[in-house]
């Protein structure tokens, strides 16, 4: 055991796992664990028990839980996505791949999801697994083409608005970075009434916009200056981070 | 006017109560262990929910609400049964076990196992974190305890989960794979 493992306490880490602890102090656990084989051990010892307790009770049918509102991103698989990073460059050529496929059906969309084994899937967003009864959708843009921004919010719509008249619990981020930022900047984007109408309809509903695509775009740009993103934006460090650790954490991946 | 909202907001209560029916019956079960109780728990819930809906000022506080309701109605009848025992700090062990149930798969019978030996004060913070994703400070709302309290619950809860699955392969993802993910199929 290493001193910064001994330095963290079971109970801190079982708080780091459950997501109760503010960003500061996860970052500082998530980047001990990372160079830590030792607590990345009992970090993963305590997500199986996790995951162990949830299948041993599982409940018999489609259930109605709230699937965990109000927990933001969940530490404990924050200590899995540290893994997880190692794919990163596999999985940006599958992001890169994957489609949205926008059918007659209400939710003819292809979804990614990582199964039980930690390996990738492709179904119909409404067949991929759901996290305690809820759905949890990431959906990311990275295209200016303001033809795929307007699909990314009809898209959006369309699943808040099914998943609504179901009564199923739905949680929906809209990632944008690369071109996509366009979507999220006050200066220029061409819907920014129809977000301000989605953001007041659904509270369920939250939008990023990548740190790290904005840092590029200041950089590309020559610009000191950080455009104004719309006041329903939040920012993400990382785009690619958040989906990964989304998906670690059962959330299906829709890409635009 | 305010006569309709009330009507509106009595029937989203109800269906919303309907809707928690089996999320209650599990945690219930977890406690309990025994269908039968477990399903006179969640009745009795029910009932003294619907007494007292005039008492929930926000529908979106049900959930916390409902378990607490849950947790008074197993703790009145933990306290029929054993007047002076303080139920958080004794093991609960069912008369019957989950084999008896029918429950034949070996992960659930052994993690339900595992559960059922643990202090009924773990358990109940174990479930209600662990099933319901419940926040700390949810769970100790619910259970009428501090917050420390249910972290060094739930911190000694899991240690003894550990402890106890460790001699099975429950835990062996965990112990041997260094890196669990991996790729299968890229499109």
């Amino acid at each position: 055991m290493s001193s910064d493992d001994k330095l963290i306490s079971d109970e801190h880490l079982n708080a780091f796992i459950d997501n109760q602890l503010d960003a500061d102090e996860k970052s500082r656990i998530l980047a001990t664990i990372k160079s830590d084989s030792e607590l990345s051990h009992r970090a993963c010892e305590i997500k199986r028990l996790r995951e162990l307790v949830q299948h041993a009770y599982e409940l018999p049918s489609a259930r109605t839980d709230r699937g965990g509102h109000g927990r933001a991103l969940r530490g404990s698989l924050q200590a899995v996505a540290a893994a997880a990073l190692l794919v990163v460059g596999a999985a940006v050529g599958w992001i890169t791949n994957a489609q949205l496929h926008p059918g007659h059906n209400d939710l003819d969309v292809k979804a990614m999801y990582l199964d039980e084994e930690r390996a990738f899937q492709t179904a119909r967003v409404d067949e991929a697994p759901t996290v305690q009864g809820g759905r949890k959708i990431l959906l990311h843009i990275s295209s200016d083409d303001p033809q795929k921004l307007e699909q990314a919010l009809d898209t959006t719509e369309q699943l808040l608005q099914t998943y609504r008249a179901r009564h199923m619990p739905v949680e929906l981020e809209l990632v944008a970075n690369a071109g996509g930022l366009n979507l999220l900047r006050a200066d220029i984007s061409p819907f920014a009434d129809r977000i301000e109408d989605l953001q007041f309809r659904y509270e369920e509903l939250t939008f990023f916009a990548c740190q790290t695509a904005i840092n590029r775009m200041l950089e590309r740009e020559h610009r000191d200056q950080v455009p104004p993103l719309l006041p329903q934006a939040l920012t993400t460090p990382n785009a690619l981070d958040q989906i990964l650790t989304r998906l670690q954490e059962g959330w299906v991946y829709i890409s635009v | 006017m305010k006569l309709v909202k009330l009507f509106g907001r009595n029937q989203a209560f109800r269906q919303r109560l309907e809707g928690n029916r089996e999320r209650l019956y599990r945690i219930a079960y977890s406690w309990c262990h025994e269908p039968a109780l477990a399903d006179d728990l969640v009745q009795e819930t029910m009932e003294k929910a619907l007494k007292k809906s005039s008492q929930l000022r926000e529908l979106e506080a049900l959930d916390t609400w409902l378990f607490s309701i849950l947790n008074n109605a197993w703790r009145d009848h933990f306290r029929r049964s054993r007047d002076t025992v303080d139920i958080d700090d004794i093991p609960f062990v069912s008369d019957s076990s989950p084999e008896d149930e029918g429950h034949t798969h070996q992960v659930v019978t052994e993690v339900r196992g595992a559960i059922a030996t643990l202090p009924m004060g773990q358990r109940q913070v174990l479930t209600l974190v662990d099933l319901e994703g419940c926040s700390y400070i949810e769970v100790a709302n619910i259970l009428g305890v501090p917050v420390g309290t249910v972290m060094s619950r739930l911190c000694r809860a899991r240690r003894a989960l550990k402890e106890r699955l460790l001699g099975t392969d429950l835990m062996r993802d965990a112990a041997t794979d260094d890196n669990p993910t991996r790729i299968r199929r890229i499109k």
